[in-house]
């Protein structure tokens, strides 16, 4: 009798405990899928979000949505949300959040306060994307467009989607890390408007958090090619006169070795392993030409690589984390020092391309 | 909780009051029996005139065989030249005749269906032969285990063609069967039916002292013994497997078990049983062992599924909205605009629902409870979330999940996996998943202390025995099947003579 | 002096490798590579090998006190230090038992509060995970073997969640070897055998184990497991973030699981930390058992009710330590107390141990 007498209690206990935690229903909160940043001026922000509104359906089963989007102007620092709050039929959750805008100006000026609250918010995950805007963030966050009309699926797809072919991967967990890293800084996607549609205009480049140059987007499965080992992607080099050859990669890995790596001028060489046949030609291909081909692939890809590592060097950022591998191979590595003697840095880029087949034809 | 925990006690529920209300136990004399029994009108009591002597013929009507009783008795009788009724035995063409002068016994008989015969000078004396009306249901398909393949027969009313069915299925001079009389009013007959030499002698102690404390003055059903018999009686989980299948039976007798037939029940108990057992069908040793584990598999999955589906939902929807992937957040969000109700309330509406519904479609007839099915789940369903009441993405979770529970082949376990997701539901809405959690938690806790018949409930899992899993997520072919599950400590532990096959070469 | 523990509450010597293995594995393994990071950086994964040695020392150590000592620790006390300093020696291990029992719920509800509810109110979830426990701790030892079980058997699936990041790794964050000064490395050491505690439940347990000389070889096992999975959580969060990024990142093991999208979920931490509830559930149970088991044995109070005050005592207790500062205060000094009690405490029983026995020995010749 003792222990229904416990038990009861215990359930007489459910009310009282249960009176506690206000519940999140999904349908009535606002989930902010996108935020954009721009500059407004010392010490101002405007900050945008974009939030999807489904319509009622009643059964139907069709999901109709579009884009509902506010803004405010913040001072630096200060989480928008109980501004924008005031604009909102219901409370705003970023636990969603799928991508991330800057404008230009404002990563001109550092971008670390603003990755810190991404950070911070056990809210929001770390598979979110982040990227630059060629103009105003807010304006692209409101403007029409033709592809879906949910501006934040649209560009989550468009980074994502690209990250899988041609683009360097990157997200808020790359950001972070070469943030954070010694030897390494971040990059990010440089987006701009075109009419009603958005378009990855480069690779926008930091050092530290300050957006700095940016590598244009035809340039960046090179880029890609040096960063990380993927399986994707295509690219395209030319042959005689304004004769192009495109070839498909399904498989590239790259490596880094590090010699003398204590001293001011570190030798760094990369190797290169690629794998690839051919997509789209106007050419006639016999087995020895194919052999030329090989070799003139692999030099134009060594010149375009050294090419750009110059680039990086001379504009002293380093997104391919160089530095890391440095540090790897080195035991007494100094993040202050390196710095001068990243410029010094010498490469050696090889590749090695093997062609799987020409296509159907031969 | 605590009532999980609570030991099992003693039962002497009705002791008392079962023993005020029964007739008196007490015929002092034949007299006094016979006047109790003439109160009834179906008690027929007459004298014959023999050739030497006169009999007295006593019998309760309804519950003999009229014509058995001319062919096997009066006949003879009327031939007998007998002058006493020891004479009179040898006449009488049966093969026991019992010769008694215990009024208890006669009493007992005589309302068993014997025929009483006394000498008439000498009424203390009396011999009982048996003519018991064979009336009862023919022996059936199992209708709640029913299987595609395999035997279909099952169980039926009474006791005898129930044993019928084992002993014909295991014509082995092993096979004992006890008689227990249980209840006050009922005099329930229990055959408490295993195989000498392989089930525990602990497992049958225990089951016969249980069965023996029971102090109840009705025991119509062998339900009831489960109850009465199990080890905590506080439990949503059945302790004692019950099954309709002879074939089943013979199965858990074979492996060790204690099985038990109930007078007047078409439902054999099995114990000592673990979880795993309640969600094992017949088609499991019928088809091919992975096809079989596969099943078995989906099965105990649709378990988890309806227990956890729409607490889950329920969870997720009212406080982790961060777990729904981004392609699947429009359509959940859409589905649930414009509906007035919390997930919570809107959840528990559909459950009770189809709660509802299964409960009409039980009381009905077949034939219209399909009906009330189809009107009740297409009906209502569709109109409800055309008039925005629910989503109808809850509608799907909660039929999947009526549908999941449905595939469990024991319908006592059925109840208690349908029942449990009710608790589950509570603690989401109060707690998302860390309610579930907790829920699980509690459940886990009253799981691993339950017992058997003494013998751990969720066995395989814990303690640990890594070969009864041979037969719980998984079946293995018969020839891995070699030792009878352990959990039962059968005094024979193998089941196959073990020899270990070579594996041969190719084109050997 | 021999505890009679009768059979059917003994348990087989198997299952102290899972025991063992879910009590080292508590809350210390969420967040020790933060620690450990700022301390050794790339060498950490040697420390983590290097104090499972010490470990598996002082573990051999204490199996040889029970042998001989022929029971739990109060006997050993008691034949130790006679009956009133090893009776008030024990009364302190109890004490330490309930407050690690405090640090395991305390941090649990901290988790929880932080990660999924942020506004829920101390006493519920603390209240809802005492109960949970209680209900294990009624059914007794072989039910709290049950959930120590259970518990690896549930947090296995959570090993396949260590392949998402990977994607993403940098192996070259595992270089340099060797980066280290010795003086680092001990000072790592004595990091992360912090985590490494839990296993001195052994002590009140010892009696509950079926064939004891058996044990021994499982509870080595049982130790090497868990360093293998300390191993495992520390490799994986070191390639998937470097060295700065880990430094600011209190629970890393719990950010590992931010990045695993299933198709249909996403954000698996959410459940993982309610999983998680069933690695800190063993943890919470053995501790108020072997705090209750103690006081029991000293002074025959009624176990269940002791459970219950004591579980009652410690969700009160949490209540006073109302932030991250306090918990991890809480925390450091759990863990000091526990450090001094196995690597120090117990060497010293041992060599008193030892000597005592010689010098009884001698006595009882001459």
């Amino acid at each position: 009798m003792a222990k229904v007498k416990a038990a009861l209690a215990i359930l007489m206990l459910i009310p009282v405990l249960a009176a506690c935690e206000e519940p999140k229903v999904i349908d009535d909160i606002k989930l902010a899928e996108a935020i954009g940043y721009d500059y407004a001026g010392q010490d101002k922000v405007y900050g945008t979000v974009a939030t999807p509104v489904y319509a009622q359906t009643g059964g139907s089963g069709q999901v109709q949505s579009m884009i509902d989007s506010f803004s405010v102007i913040v001072s630096k620092g200060v989480q928008d949300r109980s501004l924008l709050d005031s604009e909102s039929e219901y409370p705003l959750e970023i636990g969603k959040l799928l991508v991330v805008l800057y404008g230009k100006d404002l990563a001109k000026r550092g971008l670390y306060k603003y990755a810190d609250l991404l950070n911070r918010n056990p809210d929001i995950g770390r598979a979110l994307n982040l990227a630059i805007v060629d103009g105003s963030a807010g304006d692209m966050l409101k403007g029409q467009y033709r592809s879906d009309p949910l501006v934040s699926i649209y560009l989550s797809n468009l980074i994502r989607n690209n990250i899988k072919r041609n683009f360097p991967s990157n997200d808020l967990h790359d950001f972070l890390y070469s943030y954070y890293g010694k030897g390494m800084d971040p990059f990010m996607p440089l987006l701009e408007r075109k009419g009603d549609h958005i378009k990855i205009k480069g690779i926008a480049l930091f050092k530290g958090d300050r957006y700095v140059d940016y590598i244009p987007f035809g340039k960046a499965m090179i880029f890609k090619m040096l960063f990380e080992s993927f399986r994707s992607g295509s690219f395209a080099i030319p042959w005689k006169k304004k004769e192009y050859i495109t070839f498909e990669n399904i498989g590239s890995k790259v490596k880094y070795h590090v010699k003398n790596a204590d001293s001011p001028a570190p030798l760094i060489r990369v190797d290169i392993h690629m794998q690839g046949y051919l997509r789209e030609t106007a050419v006639h291909f016999t087995p020895q030409k194919m052999r030329i081909l090989k070799k003139k692939m692999e030099q134009t890809l060594e010149k375009e690589g050294l090419k750009m590592i110059r680039q990086l060097q001379t504009l002293d950022v380093d997104p391919l984390r160089i530095g890391n591998y440095v540090h790897s191979y080195s035991r007494h590595w100094d993040p202050n020092d390196w710095r001068d003697r990243y410029k010094n840095c010498r490469f050696e880029i090889h590749i090695d391309f093997n062609l799987a087949h020409a296509g159907l034809v031969e | 909780m605590m009532w999980f925990t609570r030991k099992r006690k003693k039962r002497s529920m009705g002791d008392e009051t079962a023993g005020r209300q029964a007739p008196a136990d007490s015929e002092r004399s034949l007299a006094d029996l016979f006047n109790d029994l003439r109160q009834s009108k179906d008690f027929v009591s007459r004298d014959h005139a023999l050739k030497n002597m006169t009999v007295r013929i006593s019998y309760v009507k309804p519950l003999i065989d009229t014509e058995t009783m001319h062919r096997d008795v009066t006949r003879y009788l009327l031939k007998s030249e007998a002058a006493t009724l020891e004479d009179l035995i040898p006449d009488l063409p049966y093969t026991t005749v019992i010769h008694t002068k215990d009024v208890k016994e006669m009493k007992e008989k005589l309302l068993r269906g014997y025929v009483l015969i006394q000498e008439n000078q000498n009424e203390a004396n009396g011999i009982l032969l048996e003519t018991v009306a064979k009336s009862g249901r023919q022996v059936d398909a199992p209708e709640v285990e029913f299987s595609v393949i395999g035997p279909k027969e099952s169980f039926v009313e009474s006791l005898e063609p129930n044993l019928y069915l084992i002993r014909k299925r295991l014509p082995i001079s092993e096979l004992r069967i006890k008689e227990v009389v249980v209840g006050k009013l009922t005099k329930s007959r229990i055959a408490v039916i295993y195989i000498e030499g392989i089930a525990n002698k602990e497992n049958l102690n225990t089951l016969t002292q249980r069965l023996k404390d029971i102090q109840y003055d009705q025991v119509i059903d062998s339900s009831f013994i489960t109850q009465m018999v199990a080890d905590n009686n506080h439990s949503p989980f059945p302790q004692l497997l019950d099954t309709e299948r002879p074939d089943r039976v013979v199965s858990g007798l074979v492996e060790g078990k204690i099985a038990m037939l109930v007078d007047g029940s078409p439902l054999a108990l099995m114990g000592p049983t673990t979880i795993v057992e309640f969600f094992s069908a017949f088609d499991d040793y019928a088809l091919t062992w992975y096809l079989a584990s596969a099943f078995r598999m989906i099965r105990l999955a649709s378990v988890a599924f309806s227990v956890l589906a729409t607490p889950l939902y329920v969870a997720v929807l009212t406080y982790h909205y961060q777990l729904i992937p981004k392609s699947l957040i429009g359509t959940i969000i859409s589905s649930r605009m414009g509906i007035p109700f919390p997930p919570f309330v809107e959840a528990f509406f559909m459950e009770i629902t189809i709660e509802v519904l299964r409960e009409a479609g039980v009381r009905l007839p077949t034939k219209v409870g399909q009906t009330i099915g189809i009107v009740g789940g297409i009906v209502i369903g569709t109109a409800s979330v055309q008039a925005n009441l629910t989503s109808n993405i809850l509608l799907i979770l909660v039929g999947m999940g009526a549908l999941a529970s449905f595939t469990t082949p024991n319908y006592k376990m059925n109840n208690t996996v349908r029942l449990l997701r009710f608790p589950f539901l509570i603690a989401a809405a109060f707690w998302g998943l860390i309610g579930i959690g907790a829920c699980f938690g509690l459940i886990v806790a009253h799981l691993l202390t339950l017992k058997s018949l003494g013998r751990p409930y969720i066995e395989p899992f814990f303690p640990y025995r890594v070969r009864d899993l041979k037969d719980a997520f998984v079946r293995l072919p018969y020839n891995q099947q070699g030792i009878r599950p352990q959990q039962l400590r059968p005094l024979d532990t193998w089941r196959l003579s073990h020899k270990k096959k070579k594996g041969r070469d190719i084109d050997e | 002096m021999r505890v009679k523990v009768p059979e059917d509450h003994q348990v087989s010597p198997f299952f102290l490798l899972f025991l063992f293995e879910s009590v080292l594995v508590g809350v210390g393994i969420l967040g020790y590579q933060r620690v450990l990071s700022q301390v050794t950086g790339s060498d950490s994964w040697m420390v983590v090998f290097i104090a499972g040695f010490c470990v598996q020392i002082i573990l051999w150590m204490m199996f040889r006190l029970l042998e001989r000592g022929g029971g739990d620790l109060i006997t050993l006390h008691e034949s130790l230090f006679g009956r009133w300093i090893g009776g008030f020696l024990t009364l302190a291990a109890a004490g330490y038992f309930a407050l690690s029992g405090l640090v395991v719920l305390r941090t649990y509800v901290e988790i929880v509060t932080v990660w999924m509810f942020p506004k829920m109110s101390y006493w519920m979830l603390s209240i809802i995970v005492a109960i949970v426990a209680y209900s294990f701790i009624a059914g007794g030892f072989r039910s709290i073997v049950g959930i120590n079980f259970l518990s690896v058997i549930y947090t296995m699936p959570l090993l396949f969640t260590l392949f998402f990041p990977l994607k993403n790794a940098d192996y070259y964050n595992l270089l340099p070897y060797f980066n280290h000064s010795a003086a680092d490395m001990l000072k790592g050491v004595q990091q992360i055998t912090l985590c490494y505690e839990g296993f001195e439940f052994l002590l009140m347990f010892y009696p509950f184990l079926k064939e004891p000389k058996q044990a021994r070889k499982w509870g080595h096992y049982g130790i090497w497991t868990a360093i293998f999975l300390y191993e495992l959580v520390l490799i994986v969060p070191q390639v998937y973030f470097n060295e700065e990024e880990l430094n600011h990142i209190v629970w890393p093991s719990l950010a590992l699981w931010e990045i695993v999208q299933l198709p249909f979920m996403e954000r698996f931490e959410y459940i993982g930390v309610t999983i998680w509830l069933f690695t800190i559930l063993p943890n919470l149970c053995l501790a108020i058992w072997s705090a209750s088991r103690a006081t029991k044995r000293l002074f025959g109070f009624n176990q269940r009710v002791t459970v219950l005050i004591m579980l009652i005592a410690i969700v009160i207790a949490g209540y006073f330590f109302k932030n991250r500062q306090l918990v991890n205060q809480l925390n450091m000094t759990q863990a000091l107390i526990g450090f001094y009690l196995l690597y120090a405490y117990i060497p010293i029983l041992f060599i008193y141990q030892t000597i005592l026995q010689k010098v009884r020995k001698r006595h009882g010749q001459g």
